[in-house]
């Protein structure tokens, strides 16, 4: 009753309208769907959960039931309540409160029965009345479950039997595989001594369940962003027919069961090309212009023959990987400083195109870097290829200063002492108290300064200074053989710096005097160190080396007449090596000696001049004061007379007269003059 | 040297062991394949079972042995270090004798030249 009133009062509220309207106020409902949706398939179709038949449902209550709790007042409540619930069961407000109702109805009427049963007492309901008093009766708890299919035994022992069989052969494959493995690889080395092996040249360790190696420089203080992976994978039964060209090639001993995998981009091989190009005019006439070339390549010291034979594959794999690696780091560093220099002592900038980097270092000369890079090994081109020679002090030089580099990263050195800043040389230090100019300052922060580029370029620059130095003493040699000049390169020598010490003779006159003098190849300039310490800096140019040199011959050509004439007992009068310019605009530079026989009847000049075209001229004349005819004819009237009066006067007057030099008797032109000294000397 | 020679000895040994693995994988498998049968017979059954417990006992003891010696000796981190940049230096330092000494041969030879021209001369 309460029920419904709640309910009319609720529908008045919705329409507060006049009694007319709610007459004609239509509400259709429709049922929700009762069953609950088990699954809706792709195409929009949908399972229900299937309802329980009556006598499942009835067992599901059963179950529901507490009967540990006693409530007295639900049993007298759903006995009250239910007729009403029930027709109101349309209307959806009272849905749950009606469901809840019913179910609390059958459930007491089920709680009933089952006391009922236990208490072996007739049941409320009337058509049960017969069965009541029956004593046989029983209740039998069961959960509402539909009954399972049948098991069949037989079905079930033979599906089992045949997982059986397969895991048996599963286990059994796994076996066989293994003990093929095993087999395969018990005359050879095994997989962990291999590994151990492995393990002591190169970086491994693990990573989950692969064995990686790491063949960056990272742990010699390398910056380099390639990680330089490789794995380790063991060799099982199967691999060993795919085996690459050096398994194949190797005797079965040799076979590893352990093979690398090294990333794409480090297969193959490397090298570091280095050349300086000359770019001169006759170009065309040569057949290559290469004049000097060296490879960057590293090579591992398990290359030497005797180990070379039992070294396995992948050690080859990984060196050459390793390699690659390095020329690519190498490179990289290059071409960084390559952007960021500017060189005041190149002729032009860096040019980096693809793998070359190029720049001029003087106008014909070329220094170009090369990163060759290849599948296949390069060494028969290397050996083909005649004009390619290892210039070691590039190499080794360039190494060392990326190892210096390298290992700066990793030893950073402490700060001494302790408070002071970290980073700063004591130099620096003491620069800040002691009253340093900034030429000190610039050498002091130069000395750390380990640019490749640079150093590089330094090196090219003397390269090309020595090669000029050592083609002009060799052009010197050819074209003059007198005086002898020897030229003896120094084996001490630096990158950057290399001496040559020259000496200058005449043949048979070696005592008599030499020229001793040392030359020095440097990136910029020549450097000449003579005996009395006085240096001359030369341009590099070809020709003012050329020049130079010629002026130093004919400086040593009146030296040694010079002393020559001295021995011989003449009075020099006057010498001069080089004395500048002469009357001629074609001589560069002019030695002269005047010397006057010893009886001072006779006189000699001697010019030796040095050229524009790089020659050396001798000028030789002669000056008599008294003419043979003279004395000649005087002599046979009254010598001793003539002698006592004009003695005196015999030094003045007589003309210079030019000595035909062809016709002097001689080897050289020391030689010949000592023969014109002898014959001018008069005896009498 | 004597330290090369435990290690493998050491490896040998896990050698062994995996061996014996191998082993009760295959007394595993004849189990299995015994029990698939129509008739399995008990005895051929008992044997490789009891072959698969007692080889499965070994490999557990003699792992235990390795793994409580490894524990003794091993540090529990990897090790980072490398001999690449010392490795690097010594390739250095090699290929600079290697150039002294082609210094040295050629001069030996331009000497011995020398010799034999004055030789020749006199």
């Amino acid at each position: 009753m309460y029920a419904k009133l709640t309910f009319s009062m609720l529908v008045a509220g919705m329409h507060p309208g006049s009694g007319m309207t709610e007459q004609n106020d239509k509400i259709s409902i429709a049922s929700l769907s009762e069953n609950k949706i088990q699954e809706i398939s792709y195409d929009g179709q949908e399972t229900y959960f299937k309802p329980f038949t009556l006598s499942e449902s009835l067992t599901d209550l059963a179950n529901r039931i507490n009967f540990l709790n006693e409530d007295d007042n639900d049993c007298e409540d759903g006995e009250e309540e239910d007729p009403k619930g029930f027709h109101q069961a349309k209307q959806w407000p009272w849905r749950d409160i009606h469901s809840h109702l019913q179910r609390a109805l059958i459930e007491m009427n089920v709680l009933v029965d089952v006391i009922s049963i236990t208490q072996n007492k007739p049941t409320t309901l009337k058509d049960s009345a017969a069965e009541s008093s029956d004593a046989n009766r029983y209740l039998m708890y069961d959960l509402a479950q539909k009954d399972s299919e049948p098991t069949k035994p037989m079905l079930q022992l033979i599906t089992k039997k045949k997982c059986l069989a397969g895991a048996a052969k599963i286990l059994l494959n796994g076996y066989e595989r293994l003990n093929k493995a095993w087999t395969e690889t018990s005359g050879q080395i095994s997989f962990h001594s291999a590994l151990l092996k492995l393990r002591k040249c190169w970086r491994v360790r693990r990573v989950g369940d692969k064995i990686m190696g790491d063949l960056s420089y990272r742990t010699a203080g390398s910056n380099f962003w390639h990680s330089g992976a490789f794995e380790v994978i063991k060799r099982s039964g199967d691999d060993t027919d795919e085996e690459s060209s050096y398994g194949s090639a190797l005797p079965s001993r040799l076979k590893s069961p352990i093979s690398v995998e090294v990333s794409s981009d480090l297969l193959g091989y490397a090298e570091i090309f280095v050349s300086v190009i000359n770019l001169d005019v006759h170009r065309d006439s040569l057949p290559d212009d290469v004049s000097e070339c060296f490879s960057l390549n590293f090579h591992d010291l398990m290359q030497s023959s005797v180990l070379r034979v039992n070294q396995p594959p992948w050690h080859q794999k990984l060196v050459n990987a390793q390699n690659v690696l390095f020329c690519k780091e190498f490179f990289t560093r290059l071409t960084k400083e390559a952007i960021q220099l500017r060189c005041r002592s190149l002729y032009s900038p860096f040019v980096i195109v693809g793998d070359t980097i190029s720049a001029l270092v003087f106008p014909h000369t070329q220094l170009s870097v090369h990163l060759r890079y290849k599948q296949k090994p390069l060494l028969d081109e290397k050996t083909g290829n005649s004009n390619i020679k290892s210039l070691f002090s590039f190499k080794h030089t360039l190494l060392q200063l990326l190892q210096k580099d390298h290992s700066k990263q990793l030893n950073i050195p402490t700060p001494h002492p302790t408070s002071a800043v970290l980073g700063l040389t004591p130099e620096m230090r003491h620069a800040s108290i002691q009253p340093w100019s900034s030429m000190q300052l610039d050498t002091t922060l130069k000395r750390d300064d380990d640019s490749l580029a640079e150093a590089m370029v330094k090196m090219a620059k003397h390269y090309e200074v020595r090669r000029r130095l050592a083609k002009v003493i060799k052009m010197i040699l050819n074209e003059y053989s007198d005086p002898d000049i020897q030229a003896h390169w120094l084996t001490l020598s630096n990158q950057y710096e290399s001496c040559v010490r020259m000496t200058m003779a005449s043949f048979g006159y070696e005592a008599c005097h030499r020229t001793v003098f040392q030359a020095t190849a440097m990136a910029d300039k020549v450097k000449f160190l003579h005996r009395e310490g006085k240096i001359v800096f030369v341009e590099v140019d070809e020709s003012c080396i050329y020049k130079y040199l010629v002026t130093l011959i004919s400086g040593h050509q009146t030296l040694t007449l010079d002393k020559l004439a001295r021995n011989m007992g003449w009075n020099v009068l006057q010498v001069t090596p080089r004395s500048g310019i002469d009357f001629n605009s074609s001589v560069i530079n002019r030695g002269s000696l005047v010397a006057s026989s010893p009886s001072f009847d006779s006189y000699v000049g001697i010019v030796c001049s040095t050229t524009y075209q790089g020659t050396v001229e001798y000028d030789v004349k002669v000056k008599y004061t008294k003419s043979p005819e003279n004395k000649s004819t005087k002599t046979s009237k009254d010598p001793e007379l003539l002698a006592m009066q004009f003695d005196k006067y015999m030094s003045i007057g007589g003309i210079w007269q030019k000595v035909n030099w062809q016709k002097i008797y001689g080897r050289n032109f020391i030689n010949k003059v000592e023969t014109l000294l002898t014959c001018l000397v008069n005896y009498d | 040297m004597a330290n090369v020679e435990n290690v493998s000895n050491r490896l040998k040994k896990l050698e062994d062991i995996e061996r014996k693995i191998t082993m009760a994988i295959q007394s595993a498998g004849f189990t299995l394949q015994e029990l698939a049968k129509d008739k399995p017979v008990e005895r051929t059954l008992d044997k490789h079972t009891n072959g698969f417990m007692q080889t499965l006992d070994e490999v557990e003891t003699e792992l235990a042995t390795q793994i409580s010696y490894l524990s003794q000796v091993a540090t529990s981190q990897q090790h980072e270090g490398s001999s690449y940049a010392s490795r690097r230096n010594a390739q250095l330092l090699n290929e600079s004798i290697h150039h002294v000494s082609k210094q040295i041969d050629e001069m030996v030879d331009s000497c011995g030249k020398m010799e034999n021209k004055t030789k020749m001369a006199t």
